[in-house]
């Protein structure tokens, strides 16, 4: 049938005329609002008129957290502080609806509304500037080794967050806010040491004076890891192992309206059990990070705020895998050395406005160049001394893309202090075509204290390099033919906010189709497919309270259940947990922080043979109870000395990675990570 | 993904959501909230208004003069300015508002210094708040009504009026103790629609 208003449907007649008809009702009514405001003379009403009156900002600042069109909680400095993690995942598992795990391949993997372990469906920045790496996809390469000492606060939204940021922002966006502005010069000098041979230590900086703004880190990182004895694939006794060494420099400096954004950060992750699951000493990973971003904002008085950014981001891999132990492939074991470098260079333009005097609009567009090269893969040759030769069908096959988008928002006042925002993003990719993710909420007040959020959106995914562009090694046969993910959701929240009390409570229900999953292809070997759908739903809340002044407790929990494409419930995610603070502010000097987080109980699959028949049937993980404890002890007004003991009651923690069986035919036991742990930390501040 | 048809549909459903949300919003529209730049000015021309100064330091027909510090996105004194150029205005007290991006940065007409040394008001934005430290060997000189736009800048003793936002509404709250100290008086009508901070 032909395109064409004459031969819609009669539902699409409806639609096109309700359309016109309140657009029309839309343009009428703020052309006349604006009219009645020039007309209205404020100056000569009376006081308590003009105290009642609603105002809107012109600036577009940030909105309170009750406004925010999305599930969102902030973790602020003093929260930082007091909890002492040893890094940023450790905020993270304290935070509603978000637990934390490792599987094979050390960078932590986020279990979030039952939706699987994964690091690719959260969009990770730091000062806004995007920090997930094209290769993997993930979020969580870098986010261990950016010091906790450089953030002034994390903001988090759980939802999708397409429809402003595009990719990646699928099930959670997750900004890192360094040192804000504030007046003078500040300055910090740290160290710590603790168990596993762990040694850290850096600098941060700050200055704001008149028009400029300067923060400067360094940190570093040395830790051996958890080491305990675990029996491999090859029921030989090793032992597990996840050492990590990081380099870490982020700069960040406004002159006017220019600003310039600039971090680098090289990780070095050695031997672990890795998804060979062979105890592999000679194994080794590099992560290296760049980012560069310069910016200029101005304000047009009337022609509203103009933002203009130009970045360049680059992540490099280069890893050596022990794929084989010597002792099981004499003489010379087999080592694998891949490498691959991804690189994105774009720019973006941001537009905001108040417009008909009520609305604060956004308007950007974005344009990204993304390109994978330096694709290597090297292995160990038949050559008795070992020595490495070139595959000749690399890893990864080397791509050039180019993307662009145009995202837009609306918040306006609806009735009386309500608010609604309307937002989306159109994104083509050259690869995967386009796709447009709306994102609608509204909120109003119930009454001086309390907050109501309805809320609805969509988020893609696109494929990362390694999902789209694999060619044969290992067991992945080639897959060029992957598309985006796609997510769509549904979020209620109910929050009370009174001078010592906070709580809220959300629900969600959450549906990804086009799910990426690898899935044994009939010729042998596996590959990547869109063939996975969950849907998901649940409930997530959080409450604190402060007591005496300076002491404060908090708990969260959540509750959801996420089944799969046949019915089955997602696997190897907690359906529920939960997490407690305690925070005791003794005196000026002296501060205890204690935290226990419940998680429970994963269900694993059954191994299965090639043919769908149960092996073995695998042991659920438990639920577990971990508790930690910080104390910081102010012994100078500039000398902060720190305690942190990590997992105080030493409680098994085991990844949920797939369950596989040994060459004995025996369930492999699940790997253990981070036992107890015990740090000591001192501070200078200037 | 599939361009065209997908992309159409999605589209429409958000422009038919969007539009029935605004139609929907009329109601709201025909009472559209107001730009927090202008009813500020106003509030700002009633404080003064309401406030006794310590000492005459102008005559009751010239303006008082106000330095505004910090980035002020609102143009707060453009719109005082083209108040004052208005044949009277409703408070009976006129105000002369000089802008200051940043401290002693000079304006296009005068520079910081002269503004500072003749000013009887001076308005912190929440830009401005950094230049505190600065300020405080000034504010102790000679009496100068201070006002800003965090809650903190009344409660921490830093300045005696504070223009806040809440629930979308311009709040007033006032330190007392520090104005009565700096020998500012406040009328009974301005007290009553402020929230006292003392400290």
């Amino acid at each position: 049938m032909p395109c064409s208003p004459f031969f819609l449907t009669c539902r699409q007649r409806i639609h096109t005329r309700i359309l016109c008809l309140s657009t029309s009702v839309f343009l009428i009514s703020a052309l006349g609002a604006a009219n009645k405001v020039h007309g209205q003379d404020l100056f000569a009403l009376p006081l308590e008129e003009l105290l009642n009156i609603q105002v809107v900002t012109a600036t577009l600042e940030a909105t309170s957290i009750h406004e925010a069109p999305s599930i969102m909680t902030v973790i602020s400095h003093e929260e930082i502080q007091n909890i002492n993690p040893r890094n940023i995942t450790d905020i993270l598992n304290l935070t509603p609806g978000f637990n934390m795990v490792v599987e094979s391949l050390h960078a932590p993997l986020l279990q979030l509304r039952g939706t699987g372990n994964r690091q690719d469906n959260v969009l990770l920045l730091i000062d806004g500037h995007r920090l997930n790496c094209q290769l993997f996809g993930g979020s969580t390469y870098v986010i261990n080794d950016i010091p906790v000492e450089l953030i002034d606060h994390v903001e988090i939204i759980r939802g999708p967050g397409s429809a402003l940021y595009g990719s990646n922002a699928f099930e959670a966006v997750i900004n890192l806010i360094t040192v804000p502005e504030q007046n003078g010069k500040q300055g910090l000098i740290y160290g710590k040491y603790g168990t596993d041979d762990t040694m850290g230590g850096g600098t941060t900086y700050a200055s704001t004076d008149h028009d400029q703004h300067l923060v400067l880190s360094a940190a570093g990182f040395d830790s051996n890891g958890p080491n305990d004895p675990y029996v491999d694939l090859s029921a030989y006794n090793g032992t597990i192992e996840f050492p990590q060494r990081s380099k870490n420099i982020y700069a960040n400096a406004r002159q006017g309206n220019w600003n310039i954004l600039a971090l680098r950060n090289i990780e070095n992750s050695g031997p672990y059990i890795g998804n060979t699951l062979y105890d592999n000493e000679g194994s080794d990973r590099e992560y290296t990070t760049t980012a560069i971003e310069g910016s200029y904002s101005r304000d047009l008085n009337a022609y509203g705020n103009i933002s203009l950014k130009t970045y360049y981001d680059e992540f490099d891999y280069d890893a050596l895998w022990e794929a084989m132990p010597v002792r099981l492939s004499p003489p010379n074991g087999l080592f694998k050395a891949p490498t691959a470098t991804d690189a994105r260079l774009g720019g973006e333009v941001i537009w905001k406005k108040t417009l008909f005097s009520s609305h604060r609009f956004l308007l950007g567009s974005s344009y990204d160049q993304i390109k994978l090269y330096n694709s290597t893969l090297q292995q160990t040759g038949p050559s008795p001394s070992g020595q490495m030769v070139a595959v000749p069908a690399s890893w990864i096959i080397p791509e050039e893309n180019s993307h662009h988008a145009f995202f837009f928002q609306d918040q306006f006042p609806l009735f009386t202090d309500s608010h609604v925002t309307l937002g989306g993003r159109y994104d083509n990719y050259d690869k995967y075509g386009d796709t447009f993710n709306p994102r609608i909420g509204f909120t109003t007040p119930v009454n001086a204290d309390s907050y109501i959020k309805l809320l609805y959106g969509t988020a893609f995914r696109a494929p990362s390099y390694y999902e789209s562009n694999t060619t044969a090694h290992g067991n992945l046969v080639p897959t060029t033919d992957v598309t985006p993910e796609r997510l769509e959701s549904i979020e209620a929240e109910y929050s009370v906010t009174q001078p010592q009390l906070t709580w809220r409570a959300n629900t969600f229900y959450t549906k990804i189709t086009d799910l990426i999953e690898t899935v044994t292809v009939p010729a042998g070997g596996t590959a990547k497919r869109n063939i996975g759908t969950i849907d998901s739903y649940g409930l997530e809340a959080e409450a604190k309270k402060i007591f005496f002044n300076s002491h404060s407790i908090s708990i969260n929990g959540y509750w959801n259940y996420a089944e799969d494409e046949k019915g089955d419930r997602v696997l190897r995610t907690p359906q529920y947990g939960a997490a407690l603070i305690l925070n005791n502010k003794w005196s000026e000097t002296w501060n205890t922080n204690i935290q226990a987080k419940y998680t429970g109980s994963m269900e694993k699959a059954p191994v299965l043979d090639s043919n769908g028949a149960v092996l073995a049937y695998a042991e659920d993980l438990p639920a577990t109870i971990t508790c930690n404890c910080s104390v910081a002890f102010v012994i100078d007004k500039n000398i902060t000395l720190r305690g942190l003991l990590y997992n105080m009651f030493d409680e098994p923690l085991y990844s949920p990675a797939p369950s596989r069986l040994d060459s004995a035919g025996n369930m492999l036991a699940d790997f253990p990570y981070q036992g107890r742990f015990a740090m000591l930390s001192m501070e200078y501040r200037f | 993904m599939q361009p065209g048809n997908n992309i159409l549909k999605r589209l429409s459903s958000a422009l038919l959501l969007f539009a029935i949300a605004t139609g929907l919003c009329l109601p709201h529209l025909c009472q559209a909230a107001i730009d927090e730049g202008r009813v500020r000015a106003a509030v700002i021309l009633h404080i003064i208004a309401l406030t006794q100064l310590p000492e005459p330091t102008v005559t009751p027909d010239q303006p008082l003069r106000m330095v505004v510090l910090g980035q002020d996105p609102g143009r707060l004194a453009d719109i005082l300015n083209a108040k004052m150029n208005e044949p009277a205005a409703s408070t009976g007290k006129m105000v002369r508002a000089s802008s200051f991006a940043a401290y002693d940065k000079n304006g296009e007409t005068e520079t910081f210094a002269n503004a500072l040394r003749d000013c009887q008001v001076l308005y912190l934005t929440k830009d401005g708040m950094r230049y505190l430290p600065q300020l405080s060997a000034l504010l102790t000189k000679r009496p100068i009504l201070t006002i800003g736009e965090t809650e903190e800048f009344c409660q921490n003793g830093d300045g005696m009026v504070c223009l806040t936002i809440k629930a979308q509404k311009l709040a007033i709250h006032i330190n007392r103790k520090l104005a009565i100290d700096a020998g500012f008086h406040f009328g009974a009508e301005l007290l009553r629609h402020a929230v006292l901070v003392d400290k």
